[in-house]
């Protein structure tokens, strides 16, 4: 019986977060970088470049950054089961962030400054998915 | 997946209000669900909103 594990990029390409990968869980940690918004999306798509769009990132770590938005690029992930994007500065969730196939069991926006949530922002099995 | 620590937090931002149309349908979810968690506590002058909403949400399950 073959195991198919996951795997990371070289360090090189997403740094300075760090990806770890054990198991069928990739988690791309890049907590407390002070990231702006064009620094992380430039690190997802070095991300998605090296991995290709069909990548297994399961976790994604955001917190205590920079950010103003939730990156599009978050959507190139259909794997995503978690997204934690506490302690930033984003103001509002806009449609179309996540992929239609992205079924998070944790999403956490903790500590930004959310004002507005627009329909069809979160996705649309955000917690669905948790009863498969 | 076990439904065991399904977690939507948006504690301790800026909303002033509900959006029906966000947040229903993520309770109806949620009301199937166990261990589900949506935490919205922590905002800015939406108590009353937020009671208003919880109102109409349960109402509307009822139904």
């Amino acid at each position: 019986m073959t195991i198919q594990t996951a795997t990371c990029p070289a360090p090189s390409v997403v740094k300075p977060c760090n990806c770890s990968a054990i198991g069928n869980i990739i988690a791309l940690n890049c907590d407390n970088k002070d990231l702006t918004d064009s620094a992380i999306s430039a690190i997802l798509r070095n991300y998605t470049t090296a991995m290709g769009f069909s990548s297994n990132l399961t976790e994604l770590n955001l917190n205590n950054n920079q950010l103003t938005k939730l990156p599009s690029e978050v959507g190139f992930f259909s794997r995503l089961s978690g997204l934690f994007a506490n302690y930033n500065q984003i103001t509002q969730l806009t449609s179309g962030t996540f992929d239609p196939a992205t079924k998070l069991n944790y999403l956490t926006l903790m500590g930004n400054k959310i004002k507005t949530i627009a329909p069809g922002a979160l996705p649309s099995e955000l917690l669905l998915s948790s009863i498969h | 997946m076990n439904g065991n620590g399904s977690i939507f937090n948006l504690a301790n931002n800026q909303l002033t209000d509900f959006d029906y149309d966000v947040f229903y349908p993520l309770l109806t979810q949620m009301n199937s669900l166990t261990n589900a968690r949506l935490d919205v506590s922590g905002q800015q002058r939406m108590f009353h909103q937020f009671q208003k909403f919880i109102y109409v949400v349960f109402v509307r399950i009822l139904m």
